[in-house]
C-alpha cells in the first residue's frame, strides 16, 4: 500500500528490539518507520506524545508489563474517542491462560510467542498491517475534510 | 566453572523433565534441530561464560541458569538474533538474559499442562571466568548438558527450598 507506519517496539531488551524490527523489515509486510521503548511506562508515555498506527509489546518488563501497557492504551484511546490501532504481543509467555489475558481481558489484537520464524510473522502479521494501514487512510481523510 | 552441590537431596524430577523437553522444543526452532542432552557432561573447562538467570515462585521455588561459554555463545546468539554479537559486549548479556527468558517461557507452559503453577522472575545476567553459581546450603541442584552444531551449553536448576525468590518479578 506505500503507506510508512509509525511503529513502536517495547521491550527491555535492545537485542530483542532490534530482533522484532529486523525480522518486521524482513518479513515485507510494509513500510514502518520505528520508534522504541524500554517498558511499559516508557512506551505509554511515547505513545500519547506521537502519532502512533501500531505497536508490537513485550510482557515481562520492569515498571509496567505489557499487558497493563494494553490496558493502558485502551482507556487512553476510549477517554480520547481514538480509534484503536493494533497492538501484538511478541512474548515468552506461552500459557493459554495468558494468551486469554492479553487478548480477551486486557485488548490485545495478537500474539506471537518467541523464538519466531520471519515465515510465522507473514503469516501472523498481514492482517494487523492491513489493519494499520486503514486507519492511517481513514485519519486522512477525516483532516482532508 | 565449579559446582556448589548439597549432598544428597533431588531436585523435582517434574521440573527437571519440563525444562528438558523445554530446551529441545525452543533450541529446535532457534538452532534449526533439536539439541542432544549430554547424560554425563561435567567438563566445564575453564572458559570464560556469560549466564542467564531466571526465578520461579509458585508452587515449587527454584531457579534456572542458562551457562553459555565462549565457543558457543556468539555463535548461538547469530541463529537467535541473525545477527552478529561479539562475546564481549553488554548486548551478548541481553542475549543471554533474552534467551532464559523464551527458555522459561516454555518451561512455564510445559509446568502449566502437568498442573504445575510458576510465574519467572525477569532475568538477570552474570560473566565469569570460571563462573561459579553458588545456592543455599541444602539446596538440591540439577545439571542438563546439551550439544549443537553451535556448541555445548548447560543449564543449572537449583531448588531454593526458602520459599521466596529475590529475584525482581515484571511490572516492579
Amino acid at each position: 500500500m506505500g503507506i510508512k507506519l509509525k511503529t513502536l517496539v517495547i521491550d527491555d531488551s535492545g537485542v530483542m528490539r532490534k530482533m522484532v524490527m529486523k525480522s518486521l523489515t524482513d518479513a515485507n509486510l510494509g513500510e514502518f518507520e520505528f520508534m522504541e521503548a524500554e517498558d511499559g511506562k516508557d512506551a505509554l508515555e511515547k505513545l500519547i506524545a506521537n502519532e502512533i498506527h501500531i505497536a508490537f509489546v513485550d510482557w515481562n518488563m520492569p515498571n509496567m508489563t505489557g499487558v497493563d501497557f494494553v490496558r493502558a492504551v485502551r482507556q487512553h484511546e476510549k477517554s480520547k474517542d481514538n480509534d484503536p490501532i493494533p497492538l501484538v504481543m511478541v512474548t515468552s509467555e506461552k500459557t493459554m491462560g495468558k494468551v486469554q489475558e492479553a487478548l480477551d481481558q486486557a485488548g490485545a489484537d495478537g500474539f506471537i510467542s518467541k523464538p519466531f520464524t520471519v515465515a510465522e510473522l507473514q503469516s501472523k502479521l498481514r492482517k494487523h498491517v492491513d489493519k494499520a494501514q486503514l486507519l492511517v487512510i481513514r485519519r486522512a481523510r477525516r483532516e482532508s475534510i | 566453572m565449579t559446582d556448589s552441590r548439597s549432598p544428597g537431596g533431588g531436585f523435582p524430577s517434574a521440573v527437571a523433565n519440563a525444562v528438558k523437553t523445554s530446551v529441545e522444543n525452543t533450541f529446535s526452532v532457534i538452532c534449526g534441530e533439536k539439541p542432544i542432552h549430554q547424560a554425563n557432561g561435567h567438563d566445564a573447562g575453564n572458559c570464560p561464560c556469560v549466564v542467564g538467570i531466571i526465578s520461579f515462585v509458585g508452587g515449587i521455588p527454584w531457579s534456572l541458569s542458562l551457562v553459555l561459554p565462549e565457543e558457543t555463545a556468539p555463535a548461538l546468539a547469530q541463529k537467535f538474533t541473525g545477527m552478529e554479537i561479539p562475546f564481549d559486549t553488554p548486548d551478548m548479556g541481553d542475549v543471554a538474559a533474552e534467551l532464559v527468558n523464551v527458555l522459561a517461557g516454555e518451561v512455564t507452559a510445559q509446568l502449566d499442562r502437568s498442573q504445575i503453577k510458576a510465574q519467572m522472575s525477569l532475568p538477570t545476567v552474570a560473566r565469569g571466568k570460571p563462573l561459579e553459581l553458588m545456592g543455599e546450603r541444602r539446596a538440591a541442584v540439577e545439571r542438563l548438558d546439551f550439544t549443537t552444531k553451535q556448541g555445548k551449553f548447560w543449564l543449572r536448576l537449583i531448588s531454593t527450598g526458602s520459599g521466596q525468590s529475590l529475584a525482581r518479578l515484571p511490572g516492579t
